[in-house]
């Protein structure tokens, strides 16, 4: 965890990196998302909130998983962007 | 002549101009079955009525005139509610979604389809903004799979499946983003094909995610989808990754002749996960076997990261879908179905970097998929790993963990068909996949069109009329 000023005068905890997220205790992950959707601006009900909980760890699991493929580190992103007049 | 409602498009058109049947008549019979059955099966958001009528009565005007605009003159076709469409409005069953949106115009590829002579029965039910969940919290129709009211209709192109399937329109359109044609082809039993990214133009249709998005033709057979295809693709500039690619004919393709395809079966993960259905294992590998009994050679292979492939659509999706919807999930998030908002709202908790090696991965895999072309014409699969689910017993939750068998084809941009090949022991459909390479929908469609010559399942209908008042399953 980091602690960041995100606004004059306001303290924001800052999730750790992504790989730790599938590994820390419920009550980190629930901070860390509590975190974040706050950041996004997003007021979640509770109830949201409790099934939110039940698939980020499987999601935040399956982004790990895009990482874990070796063959991809040299590669470039699937962007298609081209610089026009 | 057949119940004209369960009629090919191939067939009513042929009826049409025979004299057997008009458009009218065929129209009238189309929408006293989706007026019927509407409220048990929740295909339509809106039906219109009225002007599928003036449309029908046009065609057999032009018919009667001499003037032949080709197989889908008088063709009654359903038309996924995120799509713009001339006199019905756009709502993505969503709350959310201006209602002005699309307001009075007609997305390139109705455009082409109206030009065509083709009559709208309506708009058809989507999962909301084509992500969402059935919500009966929300004042949408919910959809009901027609082989058994009970188990889901897939989505998101929900509306159209039902509606083919259950002879409430003849073909239709639906959008497909990691599978929301195939998934709703699959369990409601018909065809329906993902094209090529770019092959028809998606101006006019509400975004989920831009790099993943296409609008693909849902219709009993696939030759039906060739002949929706041949109106709807080409390049249009108002889509900026519409394609400057030629049109073929495509059901001029249509040969009966497979003896030059070659195919390949990656078979861990798509035919040998633990999770994979063993009915729907069976079936498509029965069909492989038909296949190669038409002359077609098979290779079994394997297809790397196909796990990763599931996950990196997913996540592209998600992050661009987000993208799409912050603002308003700020300001208006109970207006969001429940389903829908949390499935939207996870997108704020994956990182930049999380999309960039995303990405990364799609050129990877990419890559391997082109590699497996050089030695093959086409790669076969199952649709799904299940056949439809109970609506009751479905979850995002559930849904993560689960192997899927679609996104593969978004994320590499293929074209991809999904066919019915059998059905479970309970009467539900079970489909095969069949993906070719970037604008290879001729040979796409012209594998599925053999097999479904030698074979009937695409022509199988559910038993309707007891629909309201029981769950079985009877096979006509």
């Amino acid at each position: 965890m980091s602690t960041v000023i995100t606004e004059p005068g306001v303290a924001t905890v800052l999730p750790s990196a992504p790989a730790d997220i599938a590994s820390t205790s419920d009550a980190t992950m629930r901070t860390q998302m509590r975190v974040l959707l706050d950041l996004a601006g997003l007021s979640v009900s509770e109830e949201d909130f409790e099934g939110m909980t039940k698939s980020f760890i499987t999601a935040r699991e399956n982004a790990e998983l895009v990482f874990s493929v070796e063959a991809a580190r040299y590669e470039v992103p699937a962007m298609n962007f081209r610089a026009k007049l | 002549m057949s119940t004209p409602q369960f009629l090919t498009i191939k067939d009513a058109a042929a009826a049409l101009r025979d004299g057997t049947t008009t458009s009218v008549q065929l129209t009238e019979g189309i929408l006293a079955r989706a007026n019927a059955l509407n409220d048990t099966l929740g295909a339509y958001v809106v039906i219109t009525d009225d002007a599928a009528l003036a449309q029908a009565a046009a065609a057999d005007a032009d018919f009667a005139a001499g003037i032949d605009l080709g197989p889908l003159q008088g063709i009654p076709l359903a038309i996924k509610d995120i799509i713009a469409m001339k006199g019905a409005p756009t709502t993505a069953n969503s709350h959310v979604l201006d209602p002005a949106w699309g307001e009075g115009t007609d997305a390139p590829v109705v455009e082409r389809l109206r030009a065509a002579g083709a009559v709208f029965v309506g708009k058809s039910t989507t999962s909301e903004f084509a992500l969402g969940m059935p919500d009966d919290e929300k004042r949408f129709p919910i959809p009901h799979n027609p082989w058994n009211v009970e188990h889901t209709a897939a989505g998101s192109s929900s509306g159209t499946g039902i509606a083919v399937s259950a002879g409430l329109a003849l073909g239709g359109l639906g959008t497909d983003t990691g599978g929301s044609v195939r998934g709703p082809a699959a369990v409601n039993g018909h065809t329906g094909l993902k094209v090529t990214f770019g092959r028809v133009p998606k101006s006019g249709v509400v975004p989920l995610s831009w790099t993943l998005d296409s609008i693909g033709p849902m219709a009993r057979s696939a030759w039906d989808c060739a002949l929706m295809l041949e109106v709807m693709a080409g390049y249009d500039p108002t889509d900026p990754s519409a394609a400057q690619v030629a049109v073929p004919k495509y059901s001029e393709a249509l040969t009966g002749d497979i003896s030059d395809i070659k195919m390949a079966l990656p078979m861990p993960y798509f035919f040998d996960h633990e999770m994979l259905d063993p009915e729907m294992r069976t079936a498509v590998l029965a069909a492989v076997d038909v296949m190669t009994g038409l002359g077609a050679t098979k290779t079994e292979t394997e297809l790397k990261y196909s796990e990763e492939a599931k996950d990196a659509n997913y996540l592209i999706l998600v992050a661009e879908a987000y993208a799409y919807h912050r603002d308003n999930l700020q300001k208006r998030w109970s207006d969001y179905g429940r389903f829908t908002r949390p499935s939207l709202a996870r997108g704020a908790l994956f990182t930049a970097a999380d999309l960039s090696q995303a990405q990364r991965f799609r050129t990877k895999y990419s890559m391997d998929v082109a590699a497996l072309f050089l030695e093959h014409d086409v790669i076969v699969t199952p649709s799904a790993a299940f056949p439809a689910e109970r609506s009751n017993a479905m979850s995002v939750s559930k849904r993560l963990l689960q192997p899927s068998y679609t996104g593969h084809w978004n994320l590499t941009g293929l074209p991809a068909i999904a066919i019915p090949v059998g059905f479970t022991e309970s009467g539900l459909p079970l489909s095969m996949q069949i993906i070719g390479k970037p604008f290879a929908e001729e040979t796409v469609l012209r594998v599925a069109d053999a097999y479904q010559r030698a074979t009937d399942f695409h022509l199988q209908v559910p038993q309707t009329d007891a629909l309201e008042t029981t769950d079985s399953v009877v096979m006509a």
